[in-house]
C-alpha cells in the first residue's frame, strides 16, 4: 500500500535518530500523508522497515489520536474535549454533533463520510471551542458554525 | 559509602543505593506497586512517595538514589496523606470487585487500601469500563492459552509488559493508547504465545491478569501452600503447590534468586494435571491370563518376591535388572539400588533409557567432566560469552534460558549452534545451523582455526608446544579439513565464531540432550575443554563446560548410583559391574536376564529403537513396572505397581547444577497408591531384609553416611531456607 518512494524515505529515518523507536512518528506522518489511515499491515510493513517490532510500532501509534485507522470516514471530526474547551460548551457541541450526524463518538456515518471523536487539547485553548476535520482547525464554535461545516462538507463530499 | 537517617533510624549503604532499599535494609516498609527488583525501575505508580528534608517535594523511594546525610520520613502526615491520596485515584476507576476476584486475599491494592487507604470514597462519578463484548458484562478477554485480562481492574503499572519485554525478551503483550484509556493489550489476533506468560498472572498486583486454569475455581485462603521443587526439567525451580484436600489448585514460584530468580515456565507453572488425573493407577495390578486386573498389595508384593526370588534360584542373581529413573527422588533411587545390591544381589542397575551413547562413569569419587555442571546457574548470567550447543534451550531448560536472555541483556555474546534453529537464535550474535550428528567436525573447524591464527591463549592454557601440536595436526588433518565440508558451515562463519570466541573474557558452554546423546558424546566434550583451555578459560569462575541433564532428578540418580558400575556417590564397584540398560536389553534376548523391575521410566516412549525396547522387554518372564500412569511401558508389564507422584511424597532432588532441594508432601497417596520408597522397603521385607525406615530423612541421613558427595548435609536446612544444599 505504501509507494516505493515512502518505503524508501521511511527506512532511511532509521539512521536519523539516537533511539530507533523516535522515527516511529516520522514515519506515519508519511503513512498518513500518503494513505491517510493505518491498518495492521501497514503498522507492519512500518515496523520492518524501521528494524522494529509491530508491537512497537502498535503501541506508539494507539498513544496518538491524530492517526486514523483504517474505517475512518471521509472527513475525520475531532472534537476538542478538553479543559478550555469543556468550560465553553465541547460538551454539547458533541452532542449535537451525534444528533446531527446520527452516530455516537467513535463511529462512522453509514455512508462512510464522517467519523466522530472526542479529542484531548488540540492547542488552540484561545480560540476554544474547537474541532479539527482532517487537517484543518474550525474555531470558536457554536451550533451554527457546525451546520455551516457540515454543509459544506456534504457539499463537497 | 553514604550515610542516611530513615525515621530517626541511620544507616550506612553503598552509593547508588535507593531510598526504598535503604528503608528495606532498615525494615521500615515502603509500599510499592509498580516497583519490582528484577525489572527497570520506572516510579510510575507514585506509592512509593517519601519526604526527604530540604526537598519541597515528596521523592518517589524507589528511584530516588540516597545521598550523604539525608533524612527521610516515610510516616510523616504529609507521606501518610499522600498514600492515601494515590489509593484514592486508583481506585476512581477500579471495580472493587474484589468478591468475585481471583486476585481477593493476595491482592496488593486490597492489601495496601486495608494499610493506607481512607475509608471513604468522594467519587460518585461512573466508572470507566473497557467494553471487551457489548453483550457481556464481565469484560473478560483471553488474551494467551493461560491468560484471562480484565482491564477494568489494572492499575497500570505495566510490570507485566515490562516482565515479557525485559525477562523474557518478548514483545507479545504491549501498552496501548494513554491516560485514564491506557490499556494493556497484545496485537489483534496474535495471542501471547512464550513459555513464561504464566509468571504476569504473579506479577500482576491485581486482578487484571490471572490463570484460566485457577479462575473461579477457590478462594486463595481456603487453600493452603505447599514449599515444593518443580519435578518438570531438571532446572529445579522452588515452588509452592497450593492445595485443598488432595488437590492442586495452581502452582506458584517461591522465589529462590539462586535458581529461578521468582519465575516460573508455563509448563512448571500450568502443568500439574498429572497429580489429580482421572488415570492415575490407585491400585496394584496383576497381568492373569493376558488381562491387567486390580490386586491387593500383600497379595502382589507375595507374587512378585517370590516370582524374583524364584529366578534368582533357579539361574542367579544377575538374571535380575533394575531400571531407576531421573525423575524420582534421591531416596527412592538409593533405596532401588540398595534393594537390588544388597537383597537381589546384582550390580544390573541403570536409569539412562533414553540413549544408547553412554558417559564414562567418573574415576574418583566426585563428578566427573561427564556427569554435571562446572558453573551454578547464576553464573550463567554473568559470564560475557555463552554458547549453545545442541540444545533448544528454551524447550529443555526454560529458566537457565532467563539467564542467558539476562546475559544479553547485560550486554554478552550469545553463540548458538545447533542441528535446526531454536527460539534463543533470536538473540543469538551467531547462529550457526551444522548438519546433524557433525558436531566434532564443526567443532575440529573451529579448533583449527584458533590454532591455525595463532589466537590462543598461550600461557593461560597450560598446553604445552608439543600437546598444541597433537591437537594441530589432528584438527588440521585433511580429513578433518574434508569433513568440515559437511557441517554446512563456511569457512566465513567459522571465522566470525571464532572471533567472538577469543574475544570474550569469559566463557560458558551449555551442552543439551543432543551431545549428551550424541554418538561421539564424549569427543565432543574434551573438544569443548580444549576450547575452554586453548581460550585460557580453564579456571575461571565464570567460565566452564555444562552438561544440562533432562529429568529433575537426573543428576540425583547418577549421585545416587543407579549406574551399573558405580556406588552412591560415584564409590567404584569392586568386583565385576553391572549392565547397562543396553546390555541389559541384549541380556534379555540372550535369555539371560528374565526379570525386569522399572522405576518410574518409560522405556517405550524414550528409547531411541521402540520396536526393538517392546519386543525385547515382552520376552520377560517378569517385567515390574511402577509409576503413577499407564506408560507405554507399564502396557505390556506383567506387574504394575502404583507409585505417588512428587506431590505426595517427601524426599530430595537434585538440580542440574548439582544443588540438593527439599520436596514436601501436599497430600496423601492417591487411593491405595504408595511412595516408590515405601514399595521397595515392602518388597525388600517381604523377602527378609530390614529396610527400616520410618520416613525419607532417615533414608537421606543413610545416604549422606554412604556417599562421600553428600556426607554433611543435613535434611533440615534443604530447600525450605535459603541454605540449601549444593554440592561441589
Amino acid at each position: 500500500m505504501l509507494s516505493e518512494i515512502a518505503k524508501k524515505k521511511i527506512s532511511e529515518l532509521k539512521t536519523k535518530f539516537p533511539e530507533r523507536k523516535s522515527a516511529i512518528l516520522p514515519a506515519m506522518h508519511m503513512v498518513l500523508e500518503e494513505v491517510g489511515f493505518y491498518n495492521k499491515d501497514i503498522l507492519k510493513q512500518v515496523a520492518g522497515l524501521l528494524g522494529l517490532s509491530e508491537m512497537e510500532v502498535a503501541e506508539t501509534v494507539s498513544f496518538y489520536t491524530y492517526f486514523p485507522k483504517e474505517g475512518v470516514g471521509k472527513y475525520h471530526i475531532q472534537v476538542c474535549t478538553n479543559l478550555s474547551c469543556m468550560l465553553l460548551g465541547a460538551e454539547g457541541l458533541v452532542s449535537y454533533l451525534e444528533e446531527k450526524l446520527k452516530i455516537k463518538v467513535g463511529e462512522t456515518t453509514p455512508d462512510g463520510i464522517f467519523t466522530l471523536s472526542a479529542v484531548e487539547c488540540l492547542g488552540s485553548c484561545g480560540t476554544a471551542p474547537m474541532m479539527q476535520v482532517n487537517q484543518i482547525y474550525y474555531e470558536n464554535l457554536n451550533r451554527a458554525k457546525i451546520d455551516q461545516i457540515i454543509d459544506d462538507l456534504k457539499m463537497k463530499k | 559509602m553514604v550515610t542516611l537517617t530513615i525515621d530517626g533510624k541511620q544507616i550506612i549503604v553503598e552509593e547508588g543505593t535507593t531510598i526504598l532499599k535503604a528503608a528495606e535494609k532498615l525494615g521500615i516498609e515502603i509500599p510499592t506497586f509498580c516497583y519490582h527488583d528484577q525489572l527497570e525501575t520506572v516510579g510510575a505508580c507514585r506509592m512509593c512517595l517519601v519526604e526527604v528534608e530540604k526537598i519541597p517535594k515528596l521523592q518517589v523511594a524507589c528511584a530516588t538514589v540516597v545521598s550523604e546525610g539525608m533524612v527521610v520520613r516515610t510516616d510523616s502526615p504529609q507521606v501518610v496523606n499522600a498514600r492515601k491520596g494515590v489509593l484514592e485515584f486508583l481506585l476512581i476507576n477500579h471495580p472493587l470487585d474484589c468478591p468475585v476476584c481471583d486476585k481477593g486475599g493476595e491482592c496488593e491494592l486490597q492489601n495496601l487500601v486495608f494499610k493506607y487507604g481512607s475509608d471513604k470514597s468522594r467519587f460518585v462519578e461512573g466508572k470507566r469500563r473497557y467494553i471487551v463484548d457489548p453483550k457481556s458484562k464481565y469484560d473478560d478477554l483471553a488474551i494467551g492459552p493461560h491468560i484471562i485480562r480484565n482491564m477494568n481492574r489494572c492499575i497500570q503499572c505495566r510490570k507485566c509488559v515490562r516482565f515479557i519485554n525485559e525477562i523474557a525478551g518478548e514483545d507479545d503483550l504491549g501498552t496501548f493508547k494513554r491516560g485514564s484509556k491506557t490499556e494493556i493489550n497484545i496485537l489483534p489476533d496474535i495471542p501471547i504465545d512464550n513459555p513464561y506468560s504464566g509468571n504476569v498472572t504473579e506479577i500482576c498486583p491485581v486482578g487484571a491478569l490471572t490463570s484460566k486454569s485457577f479462575r473461579y475455581k477457590i478462594r486463595v485462603w481456603q487453600t493452603e501452600a505447599i514449599p515444593t521443587v518443580c519435578p518438570q526439567c531438571a532446572d529445579g525451580c522452588n515452588i509452592r503447590i497450593w492445595k485443598k484436600d488432595e488437590r492442586i489448585y495452581r502452582i506458584t514460584s517461591r522465589r529462590n534468586d539462586e535458581v529461578d530468580e521468582g519465575f516460573l515456565c508455563d509448563k512448571g507453572r500450568f502443568g500439574f494435571d498429572f497429580v489429580n488425573h482421572p488415570d492415575r493407577l490407585k491400585n496394584p495390578l496383576i497381568k492373569k491370563n493376558g488381562k491387567l486386573s486390580e490386586a491387593p498389595w500383600d497379595e502382589t508384593i507375595k507374587f512378585v518376591t517370590s516370582s524374583f526370588m524364584k529366578i534368582k534360584g533357579e539361574t542367579g542373581s544377575d538374571s535380575l535388572a533394575g531400571v531407576g529413573s531421573g525423575k524420582v527422588t534421591n531416596e527412592d533411587n538409593y533405596l532401588f539400588q540398595k534393594f537390588f545390591r544388597s537383597v537381589i544381589g546384582t550390580n544390573n542397575i541403570d536409569h539412562r533409557v533414553d540413549s544408547k551413547n553412554l558417559l564414562p562413569s567418573p574415576d574418583t569419587q566426585i563428578r566427573n567432566k561427564y556427569f554435571g555442571m562446572k558453573n551454578t546457574i547464576n553464573q550463567i548470567a554473568n559470564s560475557k560469552l555463552i554458547l549453545v550447543l545442541g540444545c533448544d534451550l528454551e524447550k529443555e531448560h526454560p529458566i537457565i534460558n532467563l539467564r542467558v536472555i539476562k546475559a544479553r541483556r547485560k550486554g554478552s555474546s550469545i553463540l548458538v549452534a545447533n542441528p535446526v534453529s531454536t527460539r534463543l537464535n533470536r538473540f543469538a550474535q551467531n547462529g550457526l545451523l551444522y548438519k546433524q550428528r557433525t558436531e566434532t567436525d564443526f567443532l575440529n573447524g573451529v579448533l583449527r582455526e584458533i590454532i591455525e591464527t595463532k589466537q590462543y591463549d598461550n600461557a593461560k592454557s597450560g598446553f604445552s608446544s608439543s600437546e598444541i601440536e597433537d591437537l594441530r595436526r589432528k584438527v588440521s588433518s585433511s580429513d578433518s579439513l574434508k569433513a568440515l565440508q559437511t557441517t554446512g558451515i563456511g569457512a566465513e562463519n567459522i571465522k566470525s565464531f571464532v572471533n567472538a570466541l577469543v574475544k570474550a573474557e569469559s566463557i560458558i558452554i551449555l551442552c543439551g540432550a543432543e551431545i549428551i546423546s550424541n554418538p561421539k558424546n564424549v569427543e565432543i566434550i574434551n573438544s569443548l575443554y580444549d576450547l575452554i583451555r586453548l581460550t585460557g578459560h580453564q579456571d575461571k569462575d565464570n567460565s566452564g563446560v555444562n552438561l544440562l541433564w533432562k529429568h529433575s532428578n537426573s543428576q540425583g540418580t547418577l549421585d545416587c548410583g543407579i549406574l551399573p558400575d558405580r556406588l552412591p556417590g560415584y564409590v567404584r564397584i569392586s568386583g565385576k559391574p553391572g549392565l547397562n540398560f543396553n546390555l541389559m536389553l541384549e541380556a534379555v534376548n540372550q535369555g539371560k536376564i528374565k526379570a525386569m523391575y522399572i522405576m518410574g521410566s518409560d522405556p517405550l516412549s524414550e528409547y531411541p529403537d521402540r520396536e526393538y525396547v517392546k519386543s525385547t522387554l515382552g520376552k520377560l518372564e517378569i517385567l515390574l513396572v511402577q509409576d503413577i500412569l499407564i506408560t507405554e511401558t507399564a502396557k505390556i508389564a506383567n506387574v504394575i505397581l502404583p507409585g505417588a507422584s512428587f506431590a505426595e511424597k517427601e524426599g530430595t532432588f537434585t538440580n542440574v547444577e548439582g544443588r540438593v532441594q527439599k520436596l514436601n508432601k501436599a497430600f496423601d497417596p492417591l487411593a491405595d497408591s504408595k511412595a516408590d520408597g515405601q514399595i521397595i522397603c515392602l518388597l525388600a521385607q517381604a523377602m527378609g531384609h530390614e529396610f527400616e525406615y520410618r520416613t525419607p530423612k532417615d533414608i537421606f541421613k543413610e545416604l549422606t553416611g554412604v556417599s562421600p558427595i553428600y556426607s554433611g548435609m543435613d535434611w533440615e536446612t534443604l530447600g525450605l531456607s535459603k541454605k540449601q544444599g549444593k554440592v561441589k
